[in-house]
């Protein structure tokens, strides 16, 4: 019987469990995929106060360790289902705890668009800064209009021949400061009022077709990378704690799920701003709440 | 630790062993980066598979052998052949299920 299992590893997750850790509770982290979550795909941390500038790998590896250090056991098991009880069900085996922090994070959204399945690794990418050096001299076309958008081709107009910049709106969600740099480069087109519609090739991506204000344009290109956001992974948890409409797990305070003794931290939850800064802080919270409530 | 490899040794490498799995990785690629905590364990539990890493950086031979175009990939080898390329992060059992 643990104190608390945690559902996740990335930055939510290990911080409740370097909380948790050092409050001396017996505790177990999940994790399906590998630690670090979301922010092992940034370039760079500059936002992170504290920290002037950092890999998002080097960050995660940071925090990892440090867990670790705690002596803080991180199985690489996914979780299939949790109860009311607190037992919590992965691929490997049963666990059962006192309290359950919830901070799986959120996935990658997808396009849902014609070959875009069968080309991923063949040319469709959702991470710019794995595989963007696979383009040298290439020409790419990034999608999308927030802050993961705009840094991607930042990092990519240093590497390919010529950077495409594709966005359904006609203005930009991320940072003004990046869209100027932008704005510097000579060989980024960017262009607005315009979604993807299809990608054309069989063995690897050739060209992708756009609609831009009803009119179809075809651009041709070897890579196509998807910075369209991200969508919530928490259906296995949704006969036991209330998910919103978006498929984010409620909290009125910020903390508590619908059901006792089970917490939210992270992507996962229903929020205003999904940063590094705030997922260390909800899973700071977390911890520290789920153990007062465990006390008394 | 995975023994890293230069990408030419590679069909040495499978040649001589029956089950071989190679990680390509980049020092770039954040999630490569955290991948390899996961594949040093498998490292440690699986010991009928050899396992070894390549900086992609430094092989054009195995790129271009595979087509590699995204990374992680693994490659993963049974009697000399290549069995399966796993591009993109997967779980730890599923890669034990792989190995198999």
């Amino acid at each position: 019987m643990y104190d608390i299992i945690i559902v996740g590893a990335g930055p939510a997750g290990l911080t409740a469990a370097l909380y948790a850790a050092r409050a001396n509770k017996k505790i177990v982290v999940f994790e399906a995929n590998v630690p670090g979550g979301q922010i092992v795909n940034a370039h760079m941390v500059s936002n992170y106060p504290g920290v002037k500038s950092m890999s998002g790998s080097d960050f995660a590896t940071n925090l990892y360790n440090q867990v670790i250090d705690y002596g803080v056991e991180v199985k690489f098991e996914t979780v299939l289902s949790i109860d009311e009880n607190k037992n919590v069900t992965t691929d490997k085996g049963s666990y059962s705890a006192k309290a359950i922090i919830l901070a799986p994070g959120v996935d990658n959204r997808k396009l849902r668009i014609e070959n875009e399945d069968k080309l991923i690794g063949k040319g469709v990418s959702y991470c710019a800064t794995c595989d963007g050096n696979f383009y040298k001299g290439k020409d790419v076309a990034v999608i999308g209009g927030g802050n993961t958008a705009l840094e991607d081709v930042l990092y990519l107009s240093d590497i390919c021949s010529k950077v495409y910049l594709i966005h359904r709106r006609d203005s930009f969600k991320g940072a003004e400061l990046t869209l100027e740099e932008i704005k510097k480069k000579n060989n980024v087109e960017i262009i607005l009022n315009s979604s993807v519609t299809k990608i054309n090739g069989i063995e690897k991506v050739e060209s992708i077709v756009i609609n831009n204000l009803d009119q179809e344009q075809i651009i041709n290109i070897d890579g196509l990378f998807v910075a369209i956001g991200h969508e919530p992974k928490n259906i296995m948890f949704k006969n036991v704690v209330d998910i919103d409409d978006k498929g984010y797990i409620v909290s009125n305070d910020g903390v508590h799920t619908s059901k006792k003794g089970i917490y939210v931290a992270g992507d996962a939850r229903d929020k205003i701003l999904r940063q590094l800064t705030t997922a260390v802080s909800d899973g700071s919270i977390a911890a520290t709440v789920a153990i007062k409530e465990m006390e008394n | 630790m995975v023994k890293e490899i230069k990408d030419i040794e590679y069909e040495k490498l499978v040649k001589e062993n029956k089950k071989v799995l190679i990680d390509c990785y980049a020092s770039w690629c954040g999630p490569c980066k955290m991948l390899s905590p996961i594949i040093d364990k498998l490292a440690e539990e699986i010991k009928d598979v050899k396992f070894y890493k390549v900086d992609v950086d430094n092989a054009e031979k195995i790129t271009s052998d595979f087509d590699i175009m995204s990374i992680p990939t693994l490659l993963i080898f049974e009697d000399g052949k290549l069995k399966e390329k796993v591009v993109g992060l997967r779980s730890k059992s599923e890669l034990e299920e792989l190995l198999k």
